[in-house]
C-alpha cells in the first residue's frame, strides 16, 4: 500500500516538474525583457533588475534559472501582476475560491443528477429510458457551453427576469471575505439580513452553476451507465438473481457499490474539461474567478498572471488525480497492479 | 469469393472494418449523423460558391433584418443581418467553413503527430516511455483551452496560430489513447506469438497491432474533431480566436451579445451550426462506438 | 425547451424549477433591505487620483465622489460656482486669481490615517504644486505624468502660487488665460491632502496617495476589488451635508448587454453607458428611466501624422472621402449622434459653419490616393480600444465598418486591440498608423477642445494623438486664450478649425448624444453634459420600498 502510494508521489513530483518546466519555456517565448515577464516588476531600476538577476540566476545557464524558477514558486512568490502591481499571489487567493465554490457546485449537480440517469440507463438498457438518457447526453454533451450560457441569460434572466444574470452576490450585502466562499463567508459575517443575503447568493449561483453541470452531468450519467452495465452482467450479480434477491438489493446493494468507484476516478479525469468550462462561465455570468482573472491578463497582456494561472489551474489538477488515484487504490486493492505508468 | 459459383453453402465473412460499417450504417441516428457531417463538409469546401453574398459585405441599407421568415424578415437575407449590414447567411457559410474546416485540418494534423508519437512511447519500454509519459500526464494536465489560450498570448492572433494551438491541445489526447491501446495489445497472446516468431518492432506494430487499434483511434479522432470544433468556436468565443474580418462561428456569437436585445438571431444561428455540427460528429462517434463493440461482439 | 426538459426528467429537475419559481419575487429590483445604490460603472479606474489620467472612468470613479476642486463648474447654468473655495476675485490684468477657502471642511480618514485638521491653504498649494513642481517630493510618484495640466500648459502658465493665510490663496499667472478657472473646476484639478502626503511619506509609502486615496468629497473609498467592486461609504462630515444613501457601490461592467441585464433583475440600480441599440427596449421598460443630454464630446479617427504615408495631406483627404460617417452614425450610434464636421460639437459658440465637408466619394477618394501615388492602396493598421466611451459606444465596431468602407478604395486594413491600460501605453510610444479614439469635454470653454488634443506639449503629454504640431497653430489657440471678450475669441478659434479641416491631423467622425439609464426611484442624479457622475445628491424614493422585516 504505502508502496503504490510513494510512487504516486514520485510521479506527482516529476509530473510538476515537467509541468513548471513547459512553463518556464513558455515564459521564455514570451515577448518582451525576460526578467520582466518573470517577475512582473515593469521598467525595473538598474538594482532592481540587478536583484532580480541574482534571484531567478538569470546570468547563468537555462538549468540553474529554471531550479530558481521552480524554487520562487513553490515559495509562493509568483510575481507580480503587470497590471496592478500587485503580489499574483494574493491575487489569485481572492479569485480561487469564486472558481472551487462554482465547480463544486457543478459537480455535485453533475453526480447528483448524472449518477440516477447513468443507473437507470444501465438498468433498464435499450428501452425507453436509455435511449432518453442517452440522447440527453449526447446533446448536452455537444452543446458549446458559452451557447447554453446565452440562451439561459437570454430565457431566465432578460425574459422572465428570475435570475440575475452576472456576479456572485447583490453588491449592497457587504459581505468581508475571510474564506472566500460567498455561503460561507455570509454565514461568518455579521450582516443583518442574513437569509435574504443566502437566497440571493443561491440565485446568483443557479444559472452558473447549472450550466457548468451539463456537461459534467452527461459525462457521469455515460461513464456511470457503462460501469454499471459491466457490474450488471457479471457473474455474481447473475448468481445472485438466481439467489432471488430483490432488483433493488442487486442494484444498490450488490452492483453500485462497485460501479462507483471507476466513476469517481473518471470524474477526477474530467476535472479539466470542467475547469476550461468553468472559466468560459465565468467569463459570460462575470463571476468574479480565476477564469475572468486569467481573461483579462490575456487582455491585458499580463505574462505573469497568465503563466502563474496555468500553473495554478495545471497544478491543481495535477493533484486531484493523484489524489483521487491514491483513494482508489486505498480502497480497492486490485487496482494497485493496473495503475497507470506503472509498467 | 463469388457466392454463386460456390458449390457450399458459405457464409461471407466480412473484414472487421467492413463489418463495423455494416453495423454503423444500421443505426439511423448515426446514419443521419453521418448526412448532416457530410453536408458540412461540402459547406466547408464550397461555402464561396455556396454563399449568396462576401461575408464582409456591409448592406448599409439593411441593417438588422430580422430572418425571412419573419414579418418584417427579407427574402434575399435568409437568416437576417447584422449590425453592420452583413448577411447571417453568407456569415455563417464562412463560418462553417473556418470553424469546422479548420477543425477538420487540425485534428488530421494532431491526430498524425499525436498517434506517431503514441505508437513511439506505448512501443517502448523503460526510461524512455516513462519520460514520455510524465511529459504527456503533464501536458494532459494543462486545460487544452488554456494551452491555446497561451499560444495565442504569446504569438499572436491569427487562424494559424488558433490552429496550431488547439492541435497542440489536442495531440496529447492522441497520445493518450494510441499509448494506451498499444500498451493493452502488447501484452495479448497474439502479440505475443508474432513476437516469438521473431517479428520486428515494425512489423508488430504495422501487421499485429495497428489492425486491432484502428477502431480505437477512428472513435478518438471523431471525438477530437468535436473538441477541436468547440475550442476553436471558444476561442473566437473569448475574442482571441480567428481576427476580425474572417466570419468564425463563435466570434459571430460573441458579436451577437451586443443585440440579444433587439436582434437575438445574431445568437441563436451561430450557436445553433456550432451545436449541429457538434451533435452529428458525437452521433457519428457514438454510432462508430457501437458498432465496434457489437463488431467485436 | 422548458416543457421538453420537465417531460424528460420530471422528478430530478422538477425541485429546480420549482426552486426558481421561488425566487422570483426576490427580483423586483426594490426589495433588498440592505441600503445603497449599485452604479454599474463601465471600467476600472487606472487610479484614485484624477491628477494623473484623462480618462472619464476614471474621473467618475474619483473625482466627484472622493474630492471637490477649489470651484465648480455648474453645467445646467453654464457658470464656474464656488467650491472649496467660495470666493474668489480676478485681478484688473487678469494675472492673479484671489481664493478664499471654505472653513471647516473635514478630509476623510481611512484605516491608516486620522486627519488632525481641517482643510486650508496648505492643501491647495500641495495639490497644485505636486502638479507644477518638478522637485516637489510626490511629483514623480505614479509616474509624473499630469495629462490634462500638461496640456493646457498649466505648468508654463502658472508664475507661483502663495498662501496668504490659513484661508487665501493666490495664484499668479504669466499671461492671461481665460480658460484657468474653468480648467481649475475641471475634473482633474482635484485637491489632496498635504498631512496625509506628510504622513505617507514618514512611512516611506508615498505611492499610496494615488491608491488609498484621502479627499474632502462626499464619500470615502471603503474598499476596492479589481475588475470587480469599488465600495464607497458616505462621509458624515461632508461640508454641503452627508450623502443621503447609506451606501455608493460602483460596479465594474465592461459589457453593456450585462449592464442592462442588471439593472433589469435589479443588481444595478444607474448605470453607465447604455448601447444607443438598446434604447428601445429600455424605453419601454417602466421600472427604468432613460436620461438624455447633448454631450460635449467627439470621436475622431486620428493619424500618426509622422508617418508614413499618413504624412502626406493627399492621403488624409483621400481617407477622408473614403469613408461614410452617416453610416457610422446609423450603424455604431443608432442615430444617436451627429455626423462631425468640425472637432467642436455644433453646439459650442465658437463652431464654424463654413468648414468644407469631406463627402462620401470613394472615386474621389481613390483620384486623391492616385495624386499621392498610392493608386495600387496600401496596408494600414487601425487600433481601436474594447472599451466603450461616452463619444464611442463600440470603437471596434467602428473599425469594422471603417474596414470594409476602406476596403472599396483599395486600402487594407489590420484592426489592433488591447485591454485599455495597454492600449493607452502602447499609445504612448506612437507605435501605431491610426487610431480611433474621442474626447469629452470638461467644460464649455472651446479652448478645452483645443489644446489638450492639438498643442505641441500634449504630444508628450499623451492627448495629441496624431503626434501634429504646428506652432502657427499653437499661436492661434493661444492668442484665443489671451482674450477675455468672446466676440474676439470667436474669429481665432474659427481660424483654428479652418486648419484643422485643412489639414485633417484627424477626422472628426461624431458627436454623440450622452446617455444614463437608472431606476424610476433613483432621484437626484441629473446628467451632466460634460462627463463626469456624482451621487452626492443621490437618494432612492422610499415610497414603493416595502419593509419586509
Amino acid at each position: 500500500m504505502w508502496f503504490y502510494i510513494v510512487r504516486r508521489f514520485n510521479l506527482f513530483v516529476l509530473t510538476v516538474a515537467v509541468l513548471y518546466f513547459l512553463v518556464f519555456l513558455m515564459i521564455n517565448a514570451m515577448p518582451g525583457e525576460l526578467a520582466t515577464n518573470i517577475s512582473g516588476h515593469v521598467n525595473p531600476s538598474v538594482e532592481q533588475h540587478e536583484q532580480l538577476v541574482q534571484q531567478y540566476q538569470l546570468d547563468k545557464n537555462w538549468f540553474n534559472q529554471y531550479i530558481s524558477f521552480i524554487n520562487q514558486r513553490i515559495h509562493g512568490d509568483f510575481g507580480l501582476s503587470f497590471t496592478t502591481a500587485q503580489p499574483i499571489f494574493d491575487e489569485m487567493l481572492k479569485v480561487l475560491p469564486a472558481t472551487i465554490e462554482l465547480c463544486f457546485y457543478a459537480l455535485l449537480v453533475a453526480l447528483c443528477l448524472g449518477l440516477p440517469m447513468g443507473i437507470l440507463g444501465a438498468v433498464r438498457y435499450r428501452k425507453f429510458s436509455d435511449h432518453t438518457v442517452l440522447g440527453i447526453s449526447l446533446i448536452g454533451y455537444s452543446i458549446p457551453v458559452f451557447w447554453l450560457a446565452m440562451l439561459a441569460i437570454m430565457y431566465f434572466g432578460l425574459k422572465l427576469q428570475w435570475l440575475p444574470v452576472a456576479g456572485r452576490l447583490n453588491l449592497l450585502y457587504q459581505v468581508d471575505a475571510i474564506t472566500g466562499f460567498t455561503f460561507i463567508d455570509i454565514l461568518l459575517s455579521d450582516i443583518e439580513n442574513k437569509r435574504l443575503a443566502l437566497r440571493d447568493a443561491f440565485s446568483h449561483l443557479l444559472m452558473p452553476a447549472l450550466t457548468l453541470a451539463l456537461l459534467p452531468t452527461t459525462v457521469v450519467a455515460r461513464i456511470m451507465r457503462t460501469a454499471m452495465l459491466e457490474e450488471l452482467n457479471a457473474n455474481y450479480i447473475k448468481a445472485s438473481q438466481a439467489r432471488g434477491l430483490s432488483p433493488a438489493t442487486i442494484i444498490f446493494r450488490h452492483a453500485l457499490p462497485n460501479a462507483i468507484q471507476p466513476v469517481l476516478a473518471q470524474v477526477s479525469l474530467q476535472l479539466s474539461t470542467i475547469l476550461t468550462s468553468a472559466m468560459v462561465i465565468e467569463v459570460i455570468f462575470s463571476w468574479p474567478g480565476i477564469g475572468n482573472w486569467l481573461m483579462d491578463a490575456i487582455y491585458q497582456r499580463d505574462y505573469p498572471v497568465i503563466s502563474a494561472g496555468i500553473l495554478v489551474c495545471a497544478g491543481f489538477i495535477i493533484l486531484v488525480s493523484v489524489l483521487s488515484d491514491i483513494f482508489l487504490i486505498a480502497t480497492t486493492p486490485q487496482r494497485r497492479s493496473a495503475v497507470y505508468g506503472s509498467s | 469469393m463469388a457466392r454463386a459459383s460456390s458449390i457450399y453453402q458459405e457464409e461471407v465473412i466480412p473484414s472487421p472494418l467492413r463489418q463495423i460499417w455494416l453495423n454503423f450504417m444500421s443505426y439511423p441516428v448515426a446514419q443521419l449523423g453521418l448526412w448532416t457531417f457530410l453536408l458540412f463538409l461540402f459547406i466547408a469546401i464550397f461555402a464561396p460558391f455556396l454563399a449568396p453574398y462576401p461575408p464582409d459585405y456591409q448592406h448599409t441599407n439593411a441593417l438588422l433584418s430580422p430572418p425571412s421568415w419573419h414579418p418584417d424578415g427579407n427574402i434575399a437575407y435568409f437568416f437576417g443581418t447584422d449590425d453592420l449590414g452583413r448577411d447571417i447567411f453568407s456569415n455563417l457559410l464562412h463560418g462553417v467553413r473556418t470553424t469546422f474546416g479548420s477543425s477538420l485540418i487540425v485534428t488530421i494534423f494532431a491526430a498524425i503527430f499525436g498517434i506517431a508519437l503514441g505508437v513511439f512511447s506505448g512501443m517502448s519500454r523503460g526510461l524512455k516511455s516513462s519520460i514520455l509519459n510524465h511529459v504527456l500526464d503533464a501536458t494532459l494536465a494543462i486545460p487544452s483551452l488554456l494551452l491555446a489560450i497561451v499560444l495565442v498570448a504569446i504569438s499572436g492572433q491569427s487562424l494559424i496560430n488558433v490552429m496550431i494551438a488547439v492541435g497542440i491541445a489536442l495531440m496529447p489526447q492522441f497520445m493518450r489513447a494510441t499509448h494506451t491501446a498499444v500498451h493493452h495489445e502488447l501484452s495479448r497472446e497474439y502479440v505475443i506469438a508474432a513476437k516469438l516468431d521473431g517479428a520486428n518492432q515494425f512489423q508488430i506494430f504495422y501487421n499485429v497491432i495497428l489492425p486491432n487499434i484502428l477502431d480505437a483511434l477512428i472513435v478518438q479522432f471523431t471525438l477530437a474533431i468535436s473538441i477541436a470544433i468547440i475550442d476553436i468556436a471558444t476561442l473566437g468565443f473569448l475574442k482571441i480566436g480567428a481576427p476580425a474580418p474572417t466570419s468564425e462561428l463563435g466570434a459571430m456569437l460573441v458579436d451577437g451579445i451586443d443585440l440579444i436585445f433587439i436582434a437575438p438571431w445574431n445568437v441563436t444561428f451561430p450557436g445553433l451550426a456550432i451545436f449541429i455540427s457538434v451533435l452529428a460528429i458525437n452521433l457519428v462517434g457514438y454510432g462508430l462506438q457501437r458498432a465496434v463493440k457489437e463488431g467485436l461482439g | 425547451m422548458i416543457n421538453w426538459f420537465k417531460k424528460n426528467f420530471k422528478m430530478s429537475l422538477l425541485p429546480v424549477i420549482l426552486m426558481m419559481t421561488a425566487c422570483n419575487p426576490n427580483f423586483d429590483g426594490t426589495a433588498h433591505l440592505t441600503p445603497g445604490v449599485v452604479y454599474c460603472s463601465e471600467g476600472d479606474p487606472t487610479t484614485f487620483n484624477p491628477q494623473l489620467t484623462t480618462s472619464g472612468t476614471t474621473t467618475d470613479a474619483t473625482s466627484y465622489q472622493l474630492y471637490n476642486r477649489l470651484v465648480e463648474y455648474d453645467p445646467e447654468l453654464g457658470v464656474i460656482q464656488p467650491g472649496l473655495a467660495h470666493l474668489w476675485h480676478i485681478n484688473e490684468n487678469g494675472k492673479i486669481y484671489t481664493f478664499y477657502l471654505r472653513k471647516g471642511v473635514k478630509f476623510h480618514q481611512n484605516h491608516g490615517f486620522t486627519p488632525s485638521r481641517e482643510f486650508n491653504a496648505d492643501d491647495v498649494l500641495f495639490s497644485f504644486n505636486r502638479i507644477i513642481e518638478l522637485s516637489h517630493p510626490y511629483h514623480h510618484i505614479s509616474g509624473g505624468l499630469y495629462p490634462f495640466f500638461e496640456s493646457v500648459g498649466f505648468g508654463q502658465l502658472i508664475d507661483k502660487i502663495t498662501k496668504v493665510n490659513d484661508h487665501m490663496v493666490t495664484i499668479h499667472l504669466k499671461e492671461k488665460d481665460s480658460s484657468f478657472l474653468a480648467n481649475l473646476a475641471a475634473n482633474f484639478a482635484v485637491v489632496l491632502s498635504q498631512e496625509y502626503g506628510d504622513f505617507l511619506l514618514e512611512k516611506n509609502q508615498p505611492q499610496l496617495i494615488d491608491s488609498q486615496p484621502i479627499g474632502t468629497g462626499p464619500f470615502v473609498l471603503d474598499s476596492y476589488f479589481q475588475s470587480n467592486h469599488i465600495r464607497y461609504k458616505p462621509n458624515p462630515h461632508y461640508w454641503d451635508g452627508p450623502p443621503k444613501i447609506e451606501q455608493l457601490v460602483y460596479d465594474i461592467t465592461p459589457n453593456s448587454t450585462s449592464r442592462i441585464a442588471k439593472l433589469m433583475t435589479g443588481d444595478c440600480d444607474v448605470s453607465a453607458l447604455p448601447q444607443s441599440s438598446e434604447l428601445d427596449i429600455l424605453r419601454s421598460n417602466i421600472k427604468l428611466e432613460l436620461q438624455i443630454q447633448t454631450g460635449f464630446n467627439v470621436a475622431y479617427w486620428a493619424f500618426n501624422t509622422e508617418r508614413a504615408p499618413f504624412d502626406n495631406i493627399l492621403v488624409r483627404k483621400a481617407l477622408a472621402h473614403a469613408i461614410n460617417k452617416k453610416a457610422i452614425v446609423e450603424a455604431v450610434y443608432y442615430g444617436s449622434a451627429t455626423i462631425a464636421d468640425s472637432i467642436l460639437p455644433p453646439l459650442s459658440w465658437a463652431y464654424n459653419e463654413q468648414l468644407t465637408t469631406y463627402h462620401y466619394n470613394p472615386e474621389r477618394a481613390r483620384q486623391l490616393l492616385e495624386q499621392a501615388g498610392y493608386g495600387d492602396g496600401f496596408t494600414m493598421d487601425l487600433w481601436a480600444a474594447p472599451v466603450q466611451r461616452i463619444y464611442n459606444p463600440n470603437a471596434i465596431k467602428t473599425a469594422e465598418l471603417l474596414q470594409g468602407q476602406l476596403a472599396k478604395v483599395g486600402i487594407k486594413v489590420n484592426i489592433i486591440s488591447y485591454g485599455w491600460s495597454v492600449f493607452i501605453q502602447k499609445l504612448n510610444s506612437f507605435d501605431y498608423d491610426s487610431v480611433l479614439l474621442g474626447w469629452t469635454a470638461d467644460n464649455a470653454d472651446p479652448d478645452n477642445f483645443f489644446r489638450p488634443l492639438f498643442s505641441c506639449a500634449a504630444i508628450n503629454s499623451g492627448g495629441n494623438r496624431s503626434n501634429w504640431c504646428r506652432p502657427t497653430f499653437d499661436d492661434i489657440v493661444s492668442q484665443a486664450i489671451a482674450e477675455t471678450d468672446q466676440a474676439k475669441r470667436v474669429p481665432l478659434y474659427h481660424q483654428a478649425q479652418q486648419k484643422l479641416n485643412q489639414t485633417l491631423p484627424l477626422i472628426p467622425i461624431a458627436h454623440a448624444l450622452r446617455f444614463q439609464v437608472k431606476h424610476r426611484t433613483i432621484k437626484g442624479m441629473p446628467l451632466n453634459p460634460y462627463g463626469g457622475v456624482s451621487f452626492a445628491k443621490t437618494y432612492r424614493k422610499k415610497a414603493q420600498q416595502q419593509e419586509q422585516k
